[in-house]
């Protein structure tokens, strides 16, 4: 007590009273303290709060987790393994053909062209006409299928799936033809003053038979 | 709810709640239910457990603040008053008077202790520190012990600085009264 300061022993009275006190006051309470489940909950969440947020999971849940994840990784392997396939079921929706007939145009078509050169073994199936349009479909004894499309210019649109697919520019007897080239189907696109025109074949054609094919279309 | 999980995101200040805890609870409980019973309280329980979750949340929010290198008594007297403030301010029924702290200084307001007497009066001021009400000697202790501001008590504490102001006065002036008191009975 002697090396302490005067205000140095006060802050230790301060604390012994304080202390004192504070049992006196405690020790009023004589019955026995029985908490509610909320208060013993809320108490586990104060001091115990960080473990309960990292509360370990169920065997079972770690099971369905597990399941859940293995069917996951097993249909991404097959999409990967079978890309090309399932790319093939939604490509066919994927190609857009212009305007039907019953649509309203700016422009209708003026004369017709027709082919008048088709490759060997290719008969025509059906022809559609319209103002707004016209088509011949070719199929020959594999299946394989070829088709010719006249639009007129200003109100058409052609989409194309470019996926998987290359465009170039090639020319033929002065014009200058658009061909795509994709898996499954060859598109041929001009056009004149007029119209747009569409060859599109599942057969892949050597270039010389394109060329005899556009060469031969006649206007009716 | 968030805050004091953040709060207690380190495991040693984890450690440090969990001790006071498992070390004071019960007799925390109990000195809520002994304040609220003979406040006639209606339901002095229910009271209990509220103003004892307030005061650990508030002891986890400021945990960076507790020296763990005190004394128990020290750390002890931290949590009682903090669970004594969370009582007053259920209670709420202190009148505050205005103290003009604008010359406030520690420093003077002290001064008294050099006239107290207390190496030769020692037990007879630590008895007057017991029969002071605790919002009165828990604030001195706050800001002489703790070496708290006025202002960092205040917010503590959830209370203006003028309550401070007012316990700190009002504490310090029962006390010298107290002393008086012991000192002329002595007589």
């Amino acid at each position: 007590m002697e090396n302490k300061s005067n205000l140095e022993l006060f802050k230790q009275a301060i604390n012994e009273g304080l202390s004192n006190k504070f049992d006196l006051v405690a020790s009023g309470y004589t019955d026995e303290i029985v908490c509610s489940e909320k208060h013993t909950i809320v108490m586990r969440t104060i001091i115990f709060g960080k473990i309960e947020k990292h509360r370990k999971l169920s065997p079972k849940a770690r099971r369905i987790i597990a399941i859940l994840i293995a069917v996951a990784l097993i249909l991404t392997s097959c999409g990967i393994i079978f890309r090309k396939e399932l790319r093939a079921v939604f490509k066919e929706f994927d190609v857009s053909i212009g305007p039907s007939g019953n649509d309203y145009t700016s422009q209708l078509i003026e004369e017709i062209y027709e082919l008048s050169y088709v490759p060997e073994g290719y008969r025509l199936d059906s022809s559609s006409v319209s103002p707004t349009e016209v088509g011949y479909i070719y199929y020959n004894d594999n299946q394989d299928i070829l088709t010719f499309y006249q639009n007129p210019l200003n109100s058409t649109v052609y989409g194309y799936d470019t996926e998987n697919s290359t465009t170039t520019k090639i020319v033929i007897d002065n014009i200058v033809v658009y061909h795509t080239e994709s898996p499954v189907r060859e598109f041929y696109l001009w056009s004149d003053s007029k119209h747009v025109y569409e060859i599109s074949s599942s057969e892949r054609f050597a270039l010389e038979e394109v060329k005899n094919i556009i060469s031969g279309i006649v206007c009716e | 709810m968030l805050q004091f999980l953040l709060t207690i995101s380190d495991e040693a200040n984890h450690d440090k709640i969990e001790r006071i805890y498992e070390k004071y609870h019960n007799k925390m409980m109990k000195y809520a239910l002994s304040h609220l019973k003979s406040a006639k309280r209606t339901n002095y329980m229910f009271d209990a457990e509220d103003v004892v979750q307030n005061c650990f949340l508030k002891i986890t929010k400021y945990i960076d603040s507790i020296d763990f290198s005190r004394s128990e008594i020290e750390i002890k007297n931290y949590c009682f008053t903090v669970l004594n403030h969370e009582i007053c301010n259920l209670l709420g029924d202190e009148e505050v008077m205005f103290v003009d702290f604008t010359n406030f200084c520690l420093n003077t307001e002290f001064n008294f202790v050099n006239d107290i007497e207390i190496r030769e009066r020692y037990d007879e001021v630590v008895k007057a520190i017991e029969e002071l009400d605790e919002k009165y000697s828990s604030t001195l202790y706050l800001v002489l012990c703790q070496e708290k501001t006025v202002n960092e008590i205040a917010e503590m504490m959830g209370i203006s600085a003028q309550t401070v102001y007012s316990r700190i006065s009002r504490g310090k002036r029962k006390l010298i009264d107290s002393l008086e008191g012991a000192k002329h009975n002595g007589k």
